[in-house]
């Protein structure tokens, strides 16, 4: 192998390693990261198992509960929340002064971004198995090998919400600023999305809620999540969240420019 | 003998320079070696005769290292510093550097004095690659910043104004985490970390976490880690605000010491005059424009003045 591909691996490597480290080290996101999708999971669910009913649509091939339906839009959350914190890190580590370090290496940008993303794509895997972990001894059961199949489409769908997270980022002058994105991201995306209720429950409600659920990219990481659990692939949705991946990452690439993104503002003191 | 008693000398001088010798095997159906060092420049095509016996074999490798180490030397005393040729910056409408043209010269100490907001920080900016330049031209040590920025950041130790540590992270792990950036690892990263360490006394501190470090202490890893990969340009950008007198001290004298002992060149942004030491060189900024450029002494003998704090705020101060 080259000095060059060596220099490369050392990078990600070292990348993903720090990550996952200074996760460990932060116990509360650790905490705050299992709490949020458990208490969905076992006080929201519960009180809505006997108001909505699930009827046998694919990939499932029996009736089943509520709370089995949400597990893979709560996966899909873990991943969202964890694409957002990451950029709301890069964000801190910008205003910092800490991202300079990251953005003076001698490799390529789009490089170091991407050893970035697969970083955040690995911290949010403990994160999903943590709770998969909990959820499997307490409530649901999940096909063994589902946990197997799922890992390639998570980090497909890992890359993706994290690549939405490090676009937003690049386009976000101040932290304070970073509140918007709750209210303007993550709810609707959540909330617009099969992650909670069948697509075909929300058509019987509003046509064009429906609509905008079928645009967001966040259905179609729910439902490869989804069907990758029960050993299924769903080729569109994994081809459409592999395109929107791309694209998101090709556009925050762009914002992280020198000559076109969000260097151009003053370097913090 | 002259001629043993010489490589002797250069294969130690090697030995301490900390500079590394890469040696790339023949390729087939080739007798040639090539040797690489670690601050990427080539050395020798090394064709060491094959027949002679593995000692003399070695010493014959190694007596080609040494001439190589020489040229290597020699080529950079000539090396250019830092060259940077109407240079222009705005914030919008704001301009922050205005025509700047200045030369850092080679293994030199160059302070670049400047009150808050005259552009130090663009500066350093724009010579990392963090922005780009709206007009003008920089050369790194000889390599154009426009169009071998990465080659130019290879040979680049950076300290920035803000502490850029992660506080959570050992002292080690805050290091090897850099290796990592410069794409190094395993051994040469470890060995390399050691070295760096126990130059600036920080060895017995490497298990810490950053956090635990005074803020002296801090910058001294910062330094540390800016050397890791033997760079041959030292950009500091107000490494010692926020640190008391004795820190600041120290750390100005262990970077002079690194300049010299080193042969570094080193660009040492500060608004404060006690930084600077009469043999450096001086650049100061006001305003986005340079207002003097050269040895202390000689601008001090242009200006008339007897201070440099006395230069600085002559050459500062707006007229009523």
């Amino acid at each position: 192998m080259s000095s060059a591909s060596n220099a490369y691996i050392a990078c990600l490597r070292g990348i993903v390693w720090r990550e996952v480290l200074r996760f460990f080290h932060q116990r509360e996101r650790f905490l705050a990261a299992l709490v949020r999708p458990l208490l969905w999971l076992l006080v929201f669910a519960a009180g809505f198992r006997s108001v909505l009913g699930v009827s046998i649509s694919p990939p499932y091939e029996t009736y089943i509960t509520y709370e089995t339906y949400i597990i893979p839009g709560l996966i899909a959350m873990i991943q969202l929340f964890n694409g957002m914190q990451s950029s709301l890190t890069l964000v801190y580590d910008r205003e910092m002064g800490s991202m300079r370090l990251l953005l003076t290496s001698p490799l390529p940008r789009w490089y170091l971004l991407l050893c970035k993303l697969l970083a955040g794509v690995s911290v949010s895997l403990f994160q999903v198995f943590a709770f998969l972990i909990i959820a499997e001894a307490i409530i649901v059961d999940l096909p063994p090998w589902g946990w197997l199949l799922c890992i390639p489409v998570l980090i497909v769908s890992g890359v993706m919400l994290g690549a939405l997270g490090m676009l937003l980022s690049s386009t976000i002058r101040q932290l304070e600023n970073f509140a918007g994105i709750m209210n303007f991201v993550i709810f609707p995306m959540f909330f617009l999305s099969s992650a909670l209720y069948p697509l075909w429950k929300m058509r019987e409600t509003s046509e064009l809620i429906y609509r905008i659920c079928g645009l967001n990219p966040f259905t179609y990481a729910v439902e490869a999540i989804r069907f990758a659990l029960y050993l299924t692939v769903d080729v569109q949705a994994v081809l459409i969240i592999l395109a929107c991946g791309l694209a998101f990452f090709a556009l925050a690439v762009f914002g992280y420019d020198p000559k076109k993104g969000m260097a151009r503002h003053r370097p913090t003191a | 003998m002259t001629g043993r008693l010489h490589f002797f000398i250069s294969l130690s001088d090697w030995l301490l320079s900390g500079l590394e010798a890469r040696i790339y095997r023949p390729k087939r159906g080739q007798s040639q070696f090539v040797c690489e060092w670690s601050t990427g420049a080539l050395g020798a095509v090394i064709d060491p005769v094959r027949e002679l016996a593995p000692v003399a074999w070695a010493y014959e490798l190694g007596y080609h290292l040494a001439r190589s180490l020489k040229e290597l030397r020699a080529a950079m005393n000539r090396e250019p510093g830092i060259e940077i040729r109407d240079l222009s910056y705005a914030y919008g409408t704001e301009p922050a550097l205005q025509e700047v043209s200045l030369q850092v010269s080679h293994a030199c100490f160059t302070a670049l004095l400047g009150p808050n907001g005259a552009g130090k920080s663009t500066l350093v900016a724009l010579l990392c690659g963090l922005i780009v330049p709206e007009r003008g031209q920089i050369e790194v040590l000889g390599l154009d910043l426009g169009h071998r920025p990465r080659a130019a950041l290879e040979r680049m130790g950076l300290v920035f104004q803000p502490q850029t540590l992660d506080l959570d992270l050992t002292v080690r792990q805050n290091m090897a985490y850099f290796a990592a950036l410069r794409g190094l690892s395993g051994a040469d990263a470890k060995r390399r970390i050691e070295t760096c360490l126990e130059r600036l006394e920080l060895a017995e501190r490497g298990g810490e976490k950053a956090r635990s470090l005074s803020g002296g202490h801090r910058r001294r890893v910062e330094i540390a880690r800016a050397l890791l990969h033997a760079p041959r340009l030292l950009i500091l950008d107000e490494p010692t605000v926020g640190l008391d007198v004795p820190s600041r001290a120290a750390l100005v004298q262990h970077v002079h010491a690194l300049c010299a002992e080193d042969g570094l060149t080193v660009l040492w942004a500060t608004h404060l005059v006690d930084e600077v030491w009469d043999d450096d060189r001086l650049v100061v900024l006001h305003r986005g424009r340079i207002r003097a450029a050269g040895p202390v002494r000689e601008i001090l003998s242009e200006t008339g003045c007897s201070s440099v704090l006395e230069a600085f705020t002559d050459l500062t101060t707006e007229p009523l």
